[in-house]
């Protein structure tokens, strides 16, 4: 097989992040020259000795450029890492937060927190650790709740003696939990003022204007606990994919490996979604790429996906600063029109192998 | 005969459906054991009970002494190897990466395990296959790559006890000459002291394969000894419902069975 080697490609994915990370700092509306970010970093202490508009440009970039670009790259870290675990977890490639509903299952929860905690989670800036740490605990539940749905309904349909993941009741399950998803969202929205149904809509489509610093130290903490705790898992998923009998007599102990991947994955769902919402498809397209390149263990596949993950949604992020500015394009509609063709190619691919 | 996997009065029932009897069996290190009998007659219910697989509605299953439940999973797992009857492995694992697998249970590190991985690879004639995807593999060299998994899972004596590789129809999608490789690297196996059980539906090859042939009808054992001693046109004739011709293997003396 025609494969890069699985280490040279986590080098090469870290270094390629590094003018992506540049880039998601130097483009936008307004277009900062490089020097800017040398001048940060060198005259950090010694504001008061430049002139205004290099001012206004440190500015933008401290405040607005690097909390945007890293929440990018955090996020997309999480959904791609998610991804590759719970591809591992369902044993299939189509197996993507988004389209089996955990994104969805995660804001209802996140509806659910801002319309029933009431008028002072607006209160205003000193409540705003409080008010995104409920929403994060929301959307973890409605993820989590959403995963363990799904999980059952696609395992138990086929059988104690082919204990293969359905495809087909899987992706229904999905469809079923998205509307289901999408009914609360709605009935929330109806009961909610003004104010709410702008945060509420804020969860439907994945958008990282809202970056500031709480956010990307949020997502920040909760990468770093599933990162460590899926790299834990690595040697157990791969034996997983064998099934869960195989698994089972090579000693793993697969009920607890499928809680914590659960679990893991409903914090980094629910933390990305509470930060930037429900922003499609990087879970499904990442891990699949990675897994063309470098094959599908999950020692590689996993950190690889979090580095190509990250490169990939500070890119599309950048991408959608620049292509109708002023204005910006959410981050979600970029993602979704680079996944839903990778998706229809997936889905040609089963086809032809189940029949 | 040093008895190390048994079943004592364990039997199976799914759904109020009884898929194994209360089945008594003594499976001894060093020996093999074959598992025949038509289709529904419960030989892999038996083999999953074994294995731990499906849990005993009666019952228990003992392992080198121990309750099959009492074990720790990767202690377990370094002296019970089960090779299942399909694999649903869906990912394109390279070759060498599927065979790896089968050390999952130890802590034997990369370079030790490489050369076990080289070495069960060779014994199934697997070397050339090293570097393939999996995914792109015939049936038969899928079972194979299967089979040296399992192999590298019990490669070397276990500090806890008595090791059991367990099979599935192993022969199912083999040609001929892999079905011989296949006699020769569990009858390997078994001279170095390990258990061997496998379910077959080829009589005659079960027959120059095992010590002892173990034939099932409706969910019960009603036949356990050497091949010859089983294979009696009249049990034949019972059991699967055809008359068979029996003559005696012209260069091994085993029975044969023509139909």
């Amino acid at each position: 097989m025609s494969r890069i080697n699985p280490r040279t490609f986590l080098w090469l994915a870290a270094l390629a992040l590094v003018p992506a990370m540049l880039s998601g700092l130097l483009l936008g509306p307004i277009t900062i020259p490089f020097s800017a970010i040398i001048d940060t970093f060198v005259h950090s202490g010694l504001r008061t000795e430049l002139n205004v508009e290099l001012q206004s440009q440190l500015l933008i970039l401290s405040q607005i450029r690097l909390p945007r670009m890293l929440l990018a790259a955090l996020v997309g870290a999480s959904l791609a890492i998610c991804g590759a675990a719970m591809q591992g977890l369902f044993r299939n490639p189509l197996a993507d937060p988004s389209l089996i509903g955990v994104s969805a299952g995660a804001s209802a929860g996140a509806s659910f927190v801002i319309v029933f905690s009431g008028g002072w989670l607006q209160a205003g800036q000193s409540h705003e650790t409080l008010g995104l740490s409920l929403m994060a605990a929301g959307a973890f539940s409605g993820g989590f709740i959403a995963v363990l749905v799904v999980y059952r309904l696609a395992t138990s349909a086929s059988g104690p003696l082919n204990r293969g993941t359905s495809v087909a009741t899987m992706l229904l399950a999905g469809i079923a939990i998205s509307a289901l998803a999408g009914a609360c969202n709605s009935a929330l929205s109806f009961v909610a003022d003004n104010d709410m149904l702008r945060r509420i809509s804020l969860w439907q489509m994945g958008r990282l204007d809202g970056a500031n610093w709480l956010r990307v130290t949020m997502a920040g903490s909760a990468l770093l606990v599933i990162v460590v705790g899926f790299l834990g898992q690595s040697k157990a998923l791969n034996a997983l994919l064998l099934g869960e009998s195989e698994a089972r007599f090579l000693g793993i102990d697969v009920e607890q490996l499928k809680r914590r991947v659960v679990l893991l994955t409903a914090l980094g769902i629910g933390v990305s979604v509470a930060v930037a919402g429900a922003i499609v498809f990087v879970g499904l397209v990442v891990p699949h790429i990675v897994r063309l390149l470098i094959g599908p263990d999950h020692r590689f596949l996993m950190p690889a996906s979090a580095l190509l993950g990250a490169l990939l949604l500070v890119l599309a992020d950048a991408l959608s600063r620049v292509i109708v500015a002023p204005a910006e394009l959410p981050v979600g509609i970029v993602t979704a029109l680079l996944g839903v063709p990778f998706f229809f190619s997936l889905l040609v691919r089963q086809r032809t192998r189940v029949t | 005969m040093r008895v190390a996997l048994c079943s004592e009065g364990a039997s199976l029932t799914i759904q109020h459906k009884t898929l194994l009897q209360t089945t008594d069996l003594q499976l001894a290190a060093g020996e093999i054991t074959a598992i025949c009998g038509p289709n529904g007659a419960g030989k892999t219910s038996l083999l999953r009970v074994l294995t731990g697989d499906a849990i005993t509605s009666t019952g228990r299953i003992c392992l080198n002494d121990q309750s099959l439940g009492d074990w720790a999973a990767a202690d377990r797992a370094q002296t019970l190897a089960v090779l299942p009857q399909h694999s649903s492995l869906e990912f394109a694992f390279a070759v060498e990466d599927v065979v790896a697998l089968g050390r999952t249970p130890h802590n034997s590190g990369y370079q030790h395990d490489r050369q076990v991985v080289n070495a069960a690879l060779a014994a199934i004639d697997g070397e050339q296959l090293r570097q393939r995807n999996y995914m792109a593999l015939s049936g038969g060299e899928q079972q194979r790559v299967q089979l040296a998994r399992v192999l590298a899972q019990l490669w070397e004596p276990s500090p806890h006890g008595e090791r059991h590789l367990l099979l599935d129809e192993p022969t199912a999608s083999l040609d001929l000459a892999h079905q011989a490789l296949l006699l020769n690297v569990l009858k390997n196996f078994a001279a170095q002291g390990v258990g061997i059980c496998v379910v077959m539906h080829d009589l005659n090859l079960a027959a120059r394969l095992a010590n002892r042939l173990v034939i099932m009808q409706s969910g019960a054992i009603v036949a356990s000894g050497s091949p010859a001693e089983v294979l009696q046109a009249e049990l034949i004739a019972r059991v699967f419902g055809v008359q068979i011709e029996l003559v005696t293997h012209p260069k091994h003396g085993s029975p044969l069975v023509i139909l």
